[in-house]
């Protein structure tokens, strides 16, 4: 669903670039907050003279990067290679077309749904810059659709779809299939408008197509997502949606 | 160690992007299918020449070696990349506060 160049008038392109970048800023600030930790350091006077000034003002705080954080950055870099090497994977569906992975509910579900958004658009850039995959003034478009609604959103109706969930293990992959699925069928609805408002093909032609084909791919992506889901399980990956203490305010 | 554990996950995408990758169907994605058939395929451009084109590298004249160089090169910059970022990120967050210290 990486969207070329050229589909895209620059006006559409333009703003979905301004959308992505918030959004793409948006998530590195909520993320980065989640990796620090403020440390207090007293300051040398104050361990010299104990009574000096007295009490808190004399404390400071320090940005340490946690733990946390630093598992975290290398769980990133390794599921952002993994959902670039599973998208180059294409499968073939129906009639001559193929689809492949997009990976937002996976990234979403085993990171948590800010770090999914960077680790997509990761994926993205070096797909556009390096492989010609999508193109370069479409790379906001191409953020929007499968970072933000990809990750964010698929984390979203993960979220609804396990409100009422007692115990969320029990529908864990049923619920994962179903975010995955939708998913890509919201993101092929949402290239189909950009295109229309483009001006490069009528709504009502291009939306029943995409969304056609884009039920096909999202099922796959549903059972990919859900096997990869399975194996990280059975082998004792720790998921952050399993992670009770919550880094940041979703 | 856990990180090892996360390092197996990131070799098995090195064989996935070099190895299962060449068994990628070749026909369009969903959206190129779409662009063909209704006409608006032709209105696509490059606008710039990537350095591995289609997943493939100019210099190699084999195709599967082609591919498989592209997809390890591939998963090994996006790793890299993140991993740069996130370090380059708390870094910057890091000095900043230590400064005001």
């Amino acid at each position: 669903m990486h969207i070329p160049d050229g589909f895209l008038n620059n006006d559409t392109a333009g703003s979905l670039m301004g959308a992505a970048v918030v959004a793409v800023g948006f998530a590195i600030k909520k993320v980065r907050s989640a990796f620090l930790e403020k440390v207090p350091v007293l300051k040398a006077r104050l361990a010299t003279f104990p009574d000096f000034g007295g009490g808190g003002s004399e404390m400071s705080f320090q940005n340490k990067l946690t733990k946390y954080g630093k598992e975290k950055m290398w769980k990133m870099a390794t599921i952002g290679s993994l959902i670039f090497s599973a998208q180059m994977v294409n499968f073939p569906v129906s009639n001559g077309t193929s689809g492949h992975l997009l990976g937002g509910v996976l990234a979403a579900l085993i990171l948590g749904p800010f770090e999914a958004i960077l680790v997509m658009a990761a994926v993205l850039s070096v797909q556009s810059f390096a492989f010609g995959d999508g193109g370069l003034l479409a790379l906001g478009a191409n953020i929007f659709n499968m970072a933000v609604f990809g990750a964010l959103g698929g984390y979203y109706y993960f979220k609804f779809l396990t409100k009422n969930a007692k115990d969320i293990k029990k529908v864990f992959l049923k619920s994962a299939f179903v975010a995955a699925w939708l998913s890509v069928v919201f993101a092929a609805i949402a290239t189909s408008i950009e295109i229309a408002l483009s001006g490069t093909k009528a709504l009502a032609v291009v939306l029943p197509a995409m969304t056609l084909t884009h039920i096909a791919i999202g099922f796959m992506e549903g059972v990919i997502t859900v096997v990869i889901l399975s194996i990280l399980i059975k082998k004792n990956y720790k998921l952050e949606i399993f992670n009770k203490e919550k880094a940041y305010e979703e | 160690m856990k990180n090892n554990k996360w390092g197996i996950v990131f070799i098995i995408s090195i064989m996935i992007g070099g190895a299962l990758s060449l068994f990628a169907s070749s026909s369009p994605d969903g959206l190129e299918k779409i662009a063909e058939e209704q006409g608006f395929l032709d209105k696509g451009q490059q606008l710039f020449a990537s350095i591995m084109p289609d997943y493939q590298v100019p210099a190699i004249h084999s195709e599967i070696i082609g591919a498989s160089i592209a997809g390890i090169v591939g998963t090994c910059i996006v790793f890299v990349l993140l991993f740069l970022a996130g370090k380059f990120l708390y870094q910057i967050e890091i000095d900043k506060s230590n400064k005001e210290f």
